[in-house]
């Protein structure tokens, strides 16, 4: 028993498992800082919607609308692609000769970007925020419409300016009716985290697979078979308790938020 | 110009193929998908608490982490089992078997989100209707049949074609997942191929993109249409709304 237990205690706290506990950094950063881009993208695509201007409302229109029929992760994959890409190619023109590099990339060796670890975890996290601010967009956008007009025109009754009706009453009021809509982008958000190792970052998911492979040590023989099925099962529940901590917060936040207003609480 | 419309036509073709892998995907788990959901959702509902907490437990966990790691989780785990169940039973061939083991880990993940949804639609039943049902001295089958499933599909029915089309879109990531065998590629393993091998990204991707965006579409026509039949009965109902979130 007491072996058993020192084997466990030994092994789940070796370096490479030290290692792995870190990289939950990212995870953790790529969450908050997305978060944070989404809401800010969000705002943003919603002003975007209810503009008055034709070319601005289209703009805002196709961008809330883009993440109906494409997958989420198809952008998240081609955001980072493109703008390394895009950044590569303006560096070329300066530093390579001309007529270099038809059909390789980059067009000379000079263009590579080299991108660490830091740089793609901020590219994800953009990338993460320009789609799930879409999502945010369009709960925002519809939130802004379920304030009362009543409160609207009241607020314009007392003689405030566009500008301060729109900061003191309509979205002080927004909030409460985009919370329920807010708390589900965030899930969908938190669960698009699990695809950072796509972007080459040794995340949670991929440290997972190199621990869980069959390992062998030319000393100790073979130390274990495969258990990749048992540290991603460690992953799922992870995100389940995420989850979890997260309704609870939600729903902490959305009886602060509706304090003082029975109407909203029912909504 | 012509060689920008060639490479779009040589993409689009490509593409193609792989849009029926995704297609494949979606037509083999959605059925099995829908007839566990009913399953769950009526288990969901039993009055056997066991059941019920069971029932409550699978919807929560499916639908509370990613499904990328869900598809990680039960292909390491099909692997585990190789040497000690498949190979004896003579069935590895199948069981890994990336055409196979996706619909099954797809239709698992679509049980959970679409009873998720019948459970929602089914508490929203008039208890009206149900209790002159009994009134009229119907039995429990009968009742189900003839008075509840009406109402659930037909309140349900919005939110599961968003269902269907986030399914769509989740078989983007099996082959991120599962062995690409014999260039059986879907459309997002494809378009990466494609991006290796000549780096246009922009090009590439936006062909994927119109497939995910135009099946989409169909989707969404086709179960509109599905909805004005089942709503043919009350001609002043509004037309299908689509939310965006994932129920």
């Amino acid at each position: 028993m007491t072996e058993t237990f020192e084997f466990w205690a030994s092994y789940l706290t070796n370096g490479r498992h030290l290692n792995w506990y870190a990289s939950f950094q990212y995870t953790v950063i790529a969450a908050l800082l997305g978060g944070a881009f989404a809401l800010l993208f969000g705002i943003g695509g919603a002003a975007l919607r209810n503009s008055s201007l034709p070319p601005l409302k289209l703009l805002g229109t196709i961008y809330t609308n883009m993440v109906r029929g494409v997958p989420d992760v198809l952008f998240f994959i081609f955001f980072p692609l493109a703008f390394e890409q895009l950044v590569e190619l303006v560096i070329a023109q300066s530093v390579c000769p001309a007529g270099a590099g038809a059909g390789v990339w980059p067009p000379c060796p000079e263009a590579n970007w080299f991108l660490g670890t830091g740089e793609y975890l901020l590219l994800a996290s953009v990338s993460l925020g320009i789609v799930y601010g879409a999502f945010t967009a369009n709960v925002i956008s519809g939130a802004l419409n379920s304030v009362p007009r009543g409160q609207l025109e009241a607020a314009r009754a007392f003689g405030m300016t566009n500008w301060q009706v729109l900061s003191r009453v309509h979205i002080r009021q927004m909030w409460v009716y985009a919370l329920p809509g807010l708390s589900n982008c965030w899930l969908l958000l938190i669960k698009a985290t699990s695809l950072l190792s796509l972007l080459q970052i040794t995340d949670i998911v991929r440290g997972a697979n190199l621990l869980g492979a069959p390992n062998f040590s030319r000393t100790a023989g073979v130390i274990h078979g495969d258990w990749r099925w048992g540290y991603y099962l460690a992953l799922l529940l992870f995100y389940i308790l995420v989850t979890y901590l997260s309704e609870k917060a939600f729903a902490a936040i959305t009886r602060w938020a509706s304090r003082g207003m029975p109407m909203a609480e029912r909504v | 110009m012509t060689g920008l419309l060639d490479a779009i036509l040589v993409d689009v073709a490509i593409l193609g193929r792989a849009t029926l892998f995704n297609l494949y995907f979606a037509f083999a788990s959605i059925p099995v998908g829908f007839g566990l959901a009913v399953l769950v959702m009526l288990g969901r509902n039993s009055n056997n608490r066991l059941l019920a907490n069971l029932c409550g437990g699978y919807i929560y966990a499916f639908r509370g982490s990613p499904f990328f790691i869900q598809l990680f989780m039960l292909y390491s785990l099909a692997l585990a089992l190789n040497l000690s169940v498949w190979k004896p039973l003579g069935i590895d061939w199948l069981v890994l078997n990336p055409l196979f083991l996706g619909p099954l880990i797809l239709a698992l993940n679509t049980t959970a989100y679409t009873a998720e949804i019948l459970h929602g639609a089914l508490r929203a039943v008039p208890k009206g209707e149900v209790e002159a049902a009994k009134a009229f001295g119907m039995g429990r089958s009968e009742r189900f049949r003839r008075i509840i499933w009406p109402h659930v599909i037909r309140l349900a029915w919005p939110a599961y074609t968003n269902e269907v089309v986030f399914l769509f879109h989740a078989t983007a990531l099996v082959y991120f997942t599962l062995p690409v065998i014999d260039g059986q590629r879907d459309l997002m393993s494809q378009a990466n191929d494609l991006f290796q091998r000549d780096y246009n990204s922009v090009l590439h991707f936006s062909v994927a993109a119109a497939y995910f965006l135009a099946v989409s579409l169909a989707v969404f026509f086709v179960f509109g249409l599905v909805y004005r039949h089942l709503m043919r009965h009350m001609p002043g109902a509004r037309p299908l709304k689509f939310s965006l979130t994932r129920a």
